[in-house]
């Protein structure tokens, strides 16, 4: 048998194999160079590789914090206890919002179990881990403010009625206190500042601060029309009649045109001018039609 | 380098096929199990709360499953072409080891494509059902109220634009978008490893270090292109190699604010997507050159 290397390949080989090698010879000599020297080849494409990456995602950063991505609110040592290995792990394979909607249904449950401190610290950490989600400040303000508050209130353990309205008070105040930091971290949301004026007129008995609320929340992009009536309501309902009319005309040259049905102008312009007559404002600086 | 093409088109269909013969659908039936059950797992929490948490668990749910799919189906793939010797088979054809990688990692990239797909068909689904829920709920609490008609007719309106601007909003399709590159990215990452080891287990371990590690690589380049940071310089150099080597993981947390309503433009996506493409071509690449020069 001849040795390999006596073999005429283009004239000796059946077509297809005479083709294939034709080919692995072709691979070879593409390949050929690059194999002189593999190590500087790789050194290469990392250095590369590296430096348009950095810059990539130092742009990309940039423009997500920028967005008001990324925040997180301060975590106290008592919390940090609370984030298992596991809860930790979580958050790092990217299921930070998985990990926030478990801690919330903790919430519930620690409501249903009346254990008050578990959830407030259940929503200290879910407000951490999502600080842009207006729900959890909201309803973990709710929660404190109106069912902790109540139920300290109603707890015949506590003897005392002052010692039980003091606690009662200092609930109220902590929902109001988080509901307020979570306006910080979410100026624009609706219903943060709605549920933020509901909290300041049923349980702190507010008037003012509740109608400023809603208005602001009534300027807000989403708002419900109907949000820019309420101001004037309370205002009126707390006897401060010369703040409601003021309030009225302000909503009322704040509008072009007042045909809009949604807003409910006819009720409006009953409200303007019953306070306009009690108030004896002179025709001349009444609203006009 | 039309044949070049074709010979990575084959290689990335026979592995598409392979890995579809697998238990892959198996899990998916599960996955839709789950999604489906989310609804009336989070029954009891407002209507909001429903839908933000339905799409939380969904993309999750998509992350998890699809991070444990492109781990499992790329870690395997050229141990079992070893173990079965059908990669002696192919690479006796005229067919580059660069092509075998990029054909390899094709088909681990459509068979996401397809996994990703069925997840999302799934995900819309209960999606839409949850909202037709909230709303039919929603309304029929207004009604029952005896609220005035003008306020009742705004509440049904707004309740149900809110809803359904949660639940058919166009962000879910960019949240998808980007679970899909994340998954390409990971198999990026495990097809690097995976050409220079021979252990899958090992392979699916450090990928999935590296993942996690990824959530935090923002903080090591930030120490690496801050001249003024404290460090020494075995830390700087540790720091440096977490920087250039690991993908920034933590830029997919767009999803998490897209749930939860944070407006991410389609300019971000597609800077991530770009970002995503950048890297992966670089990591197959890479991987071609280890892979052509291991010894098999």
């Amino acid at each position: 048998m001849r040795p390999a290397h006596d073999i005429d390949v283009e004239n000796e080989l059946p077509e297809d194999i005479a083709a294939a090698a034709d080919e692995s010879r072709w691979i070879s000599r593409w390949d050929g160079p690059w194999h002189t020297r593999p190590s500087l080849r790789i050194l290469l494409l990392l250095i590369v590789f590296c430096v348009p990456k950095l810059l990539m995602e130092t742009a990309i950063d940039a423009s997500q914090r920028a967005a008001g991505f990324h925040s997180i609110t301060h975590i106290s040592s008592d919390l940090r206890s609370r984030l298992t290995q596991d809860t930790l792990i979580s958050i790092l394979a990217g299921l930070r919002g998985v990990v926030a909607d478990y801690y919330w249904r903790d919430v519930t449950e620690s409501f249903m179990r009346e254990d008050w401190s578990r959830m407030r610290s259940s929503i200290q950490l879910t407000t951490m881990l999502q600080p842009n989600s207006p729900i959890f400040w909201g309803m973990g303000g709710w929660h404190m403010a109106y069912n902790v508050a109540i139920a300290k209130r109603n707890d015949k353990r506590e003897p005392s009625l002052a010692r039980r309205i003091a606690i009662e008070r200092y609930w109220v105040e902590e929902g109001e206190k988080l509901m307020r930091n979570g306006l910080e971290i979410n100026p624009e949301s609706v219903d943060l500042h709605i549920q933020l004026a509901q909290l300041h007129l049923q349980r702190l008995k507010d008037p003012v601060t509740a109608a400023k609320l809603y208005e602001q929340a009534s300027l807000l992009p989403g708002a419900q029309p109907f949000n820019s009536r309420l101001p004037g309501f309370i205002l009126r309902r707390a006897g401060r009649e010369q703040e409601a009319l003021d309030y009225w005309r302000r909503l009322w040259a704040r509008h072009r045109t007042h045909t809009d049905k949604d807003m409910d102008w006819p009720r409006i312009l009953r409200e303007i001018r019953a306070l306009e007559s009690k108030l004896n404002v002179p025709i001349a600086e009444r609203i006009r039609e | 380098m039309m044949e070049s093409v074709q010979r990575i088109f084959a290689l990335a269909r026979i592995t598409l096929l392979e890995a579809m013969r697998q238990k892959v659908l198996n899990i998916l039936i599960l996955f839709a199990v789950i999604a489906v059950g989310t609804s009336l797992y989070f029954s009891t929490l407002k209507s909001d709360e429903q839908i933000k948490f339905l799409l939380d668990f969904c993309f999750g749910a998509m992350t998890v499953f699809g991070l444990f799919i492109a781990l499992i189906s790329t870690a395997y793939m050229i141990p079992n072409e070893l173990e079965n010797r059908t990669i002696y088979t192919i690479l006796a054809k005229p067919v580059r080891r660069s092509e075998f990688i990029v054909g390899k990692y094709l088909g681990v990239v459509a068979l996401l494509g397809v996994v990703t797909l069925l997840m999302s068909i799934v995900f819309l689904i209960v999606l839409n059902v949850q909202a037709q829920i909230n709303i039919a709920s929603y309304t029929q609490l207004v009604e029952q109220e005896g609220v005035p008609e003008l306020d009742k007719r705004q509440l049904i309106t707004t309740n149900t634009n809110t809803v359904l601007a949660q639940a058919q909003d166009p962000m879910i399709l960019q949240g998808i978008l980007l679970v899909y590159a994340r998954l390409c990215i990971v198999a990026a990452m495990a097809m690097v490893i995976s050409t220079i080891t021979t252990s899958a287990i090992f392979t699916v371990c450090t990928t999935f270090m590296f993942y996690v590690i990824g959530h935090m690589q923002g903080y090591a380049r930030d120490v690496v292109m801050d001249p003024t940071e404290q460090y020494g310089p075995i830390q700087k150099a540790l720091l440096s190699c977490i920087a250039a080597l690991i993908p920034n993981m933590r830029s997919f947390s767009a999803i998490d604010e897209m749930v939860l309503g944070t407006k991410v433009t389609w300019d971000m996506t597609f800077g991530l997507l770009g970002y995503s493409a950048f890297y992966i071509t670089c990591a197959i690449a890479l991987a071609s050159l280890l892979f052509s020069e291991r010894e098999l």
